[in-house]
């Protein structure tokens, strides 16, 4: 751990930091400014590129009219079913209502959406990630936000319990940084333990293991067994270029449905095939080749006619990046630990989509969104503090992998392989057992306990390598700890409901209808029940009476 | 993942070094070099970044068996993905730059959602409501 007297080669104090620099931390440094708050963002990328959202070229977003009372219950309510009765439907207005107003607001700064060739209707809703990010990144630029890139948080800091600021390393210069700030938002994203998706190298759950350093709390993390069909040696679980026109076969060439038949198909025959042949529209395959960029680029360099040929396809784990579990909020957006707000993919998403699966337009509404009240809440939090933000003792909480050592016995790589190994496997993670997660449980408690008391990061020959290495150490502890958390909460739920799917126990169990499982813990993980409460509605309901 | 940089138009501006979310890059005196060429996820934001249409990703995890530099320059592949995102110069279009999307949308939308899609019951209610259209996918 730093003494006290260490010297940063960047040292900084603002109101607010935010940690993460996808959609949510671009809102959540946007909305704080707008309160008056003076803003850092420290990005472990680059803020622009980073993430799922900033590499998706395509990405939809749920928004709803503001005066079409039939529109806007019928997109909340339709994800009512497959939320599993832990939503709540006061959140689905809430979020999408703000994700227009974001967008309304791009609109203001002048970012110019289609419209339709007679030039009347505009289109709000498909989003293109990198041009938007890159437009933001300006926006933030206006908004005298201090961007720190390449600049990965290791620990955050905290004063008398309080979240007070982060430190970290720059990757590409090895400098050191610290920031002090009134209020922390973590906006870090979720995880797919590097299973080779778009964005998911920099997504390996640090924000989860900082928040639970000090105290953080999860929740849902069993509905995490989210996986989705790539082509073959690609990164791009994308679903959009193929809705409506594709079709998935076993290995052997049979037709085949999409979800848990298409999963048990490769488990038993070892492989599938995709084809969009279900159009032979020219039109409607020339806008689809043009309106899904990224996806085409495959297929054009790859020299494969996706119309008219199969193209081999894996199944490949998005866990949290795409799935609903995380850091557990309430309805400021706080985390359990004062000063500390979460928004965006890290955290839990079940007050939206429940158990179920959030899709990439829900997602992206509830970055925009939650991001924005977390920033909000941040930036109000920290007026506690002023000008002691500055002066205030902190301390650093970085527990795990923080510290340096001469040597150390594991490598980072090593553990990481061991967490790799237990959470990509589709008959691990997709279709769960009880013996099979103890299995694994028991594998990663014996590292925790074996190798984690002596894991620390190693001074490397140049300041470069030694950041990078210090920021492997830190992200090989966090993704043991989010297998952790998951497997456990897994084992605790026996009953399959959403992405959580356990082959012992097939059907949901009553004891587990309207209960959430919250989840946390470091040296000894803890999971308990907690029961499903609409906060936000029952709150409007009696302010209505 | 990365394949090359094109030596003979690359201009050294460093434009990748500093956006490639993962730090693949490093300077020279010469031209970018690509020295951790194993953390690129081919997320090809260099190359819509790169001015001058110098950079070749690779849409798959490993490294493509014998690939032939010049013969992929010469294909004119080189900033497809850039052209195909409406960016230029290394600079992002003010706004979306087409409306293919709406017009794939508006071509399909005459038609009920296909039976099987994901979030079919969403979209059929959809459907049913004045702004059916509204909805993204993915």
């Amino acid at each position: 751990m730093p003494s006290p007297t260490e010297q940063f080669d960047i040292d900084q104090t603002s109101d607010v930091l935010v940690i993460g620099g996808g959609p949510a931390g671009a809102w959540a440094a946007l909305a704080a400014a707008d309160e008056g708050a003076s803003v850092v963002i420290a990005e472990k990328g680059y803020l622009g590129t980073s993430g799922p959202f900033g590499v998706g070229a395509n990405t939809g977003i749920y928004y709803i009219m503001p005066d079409d009372q039939e529109q806007r219950d019928t997109i909340v309510d339709a994800r009512q079913p497959i939320a599993y009765g832990l939503s709540d439907p006061a959140w689905g207005y809430r979020v999408f209502d703000q994700s227009y107003a974001n967008l309304d607001a791009i609109a203001k700064w002048g970012y110019e959406w289609p419209r339709t060739p007679d030039g009347t209707k505009e289109h709000r809703g498909s989003l293109r990630g990198p041009t938007i990010m890159a437009f933001l990144r300006s926006i933030l630029i206006k908004h005298a936000v201090t961007i720190l890139d390449h600049s990965p948080a290791l620990e955050l800091l905290t004063s008398e319990g309080a979240a007070a600021g982060a430190r970290g390393v720059n990757k590409q210069t090895g400098q050191t940084w610290q920031v002090r700030a009134g209020a922390v938002v973590m906006t870090t994203g979720g995880t797919a333990f590097l299973s080779g998706i778009l964005g998911d190298k920099t997504h390996t759950g640090d924000g989860y293991l900082m928040a639970a350093e000090i105290g953080a709390e999860f929740s849902g993390m069993e509905f995490t067994g989210q996986f989705h069909a790539a082509p073959a040696e690609t990164y791009l679980t994308r679903g959009a270029y193929r809705s409506g026109v594709g079709t998935y076969y076993d290995k052997n060439g049979k037709k085949t449905k999409e979800g848990r038949n298409m999963v048990n198909a490769v488990l038993q025959t070892g492989g599938a095939w995709d084809q969009l042949d279900r159009t032979d529209d020219p039109l409607t395959q020339d806008l689809i080749r043009r309106s899904h960029p990224i996806a085409f680029q495959y297929f054009e360099r790859k020299g494969i006619d996706p119309f008219n040929e199969r193209y081999p396809i894996n199944f490949v784990l998005e866990g949290t990046m795409r799935a609903g579990g995380g850091i557990a909020i309430d309805d400021d957006l706080a985390t359990s630990v004062p000063g500390l707000f979460a928004g965006g993919d890290c955290t839990s998403r079940e007050k939206l989509t429940g158990g179920g699966p959030p899709g990439g337009g829900p997602a992206s509404a509830w970055a925009f969104a939650t991001g924005y009240f977390a920033g909000q809440s941040a930036a109000r939090f920290a007026t506690n503090y002023g000008k002691q933000t500055a002066t205030r003792k902190v301390i650093a909480a970085g527990r795990f992998g923080a510290a340096q050592h001469a040597k150390r016995d594991v490598s980072p790589e090593e553990i990481i392989e061991i967490v790799r190994d237990e959470m990509l496997p589709l008959d691990k993670n997709y279709w769960r057992t009880g013996p099979g997660l103890r299995a694994s449980l028991a594998r990663f408690e014996s590292v925790w306990r074996d190798a984690i008391p002596g894991f620390g990061w190693v001074a490397q020959a140049t300041v470069k390598a030694t950041a990078r290495d210090r920021l492997s150490t830190r992200e090989a502890a966090s993704l043991l700890s989010a297998g952790r958390w998951i497997y456990t909460s897994a084992l605790e739920r026996t009953e399959s409901r959403g992405l959580h799917r356990r082959t012992d126990f097939p059907d949901y169990n009553p004891e587990f209808e309207g209960q959430h499982l919250i989840s946390g813990g470091l040296d000894e993980v803890w999971v308990r029940k907690v029961r499903h409460v609409n906060t936000l509605s029952d709150r409007l309901a009696l302010e209505a009476v | 993942m990365i394949e090359f940089i094109n030596a003979d138009t690359c201009t050294n501006c460093n434009r990748c070094v500093e956006i490639c979310p993962t730090d693949v890059f490093e300077p020279s005196a010469t031209v970018v070099q690509i020295a951790r060429r194993h953390d690129c996820t081919s997320c090809m934001n260099c190359e819509l970044y790169c001015p001058t249409d110098s950079i070749y990703v690779s849409p798959i995890r490993t490294p493509e068996v014998d690939l032939d530099e010049a013969a992929v320059i010469a294909s004119g592949i080189l900033g497809s993905y850039r052209r195909a995102m409406n960016w230029e110069n290394g600079q992002p279009p003010q706004g979306t730059g087409d409306n293919w999307g709406l017009q794939l949308r508006q071509h399909r939308g005459e038609h009920p959602p296909p039976e099987g899609d994901r979030d079919y019951a969403i979209r059929l209610r959809l459907y049913n409501v004045r702004d059916r259209n509204l909805i993204a996918t993915e």
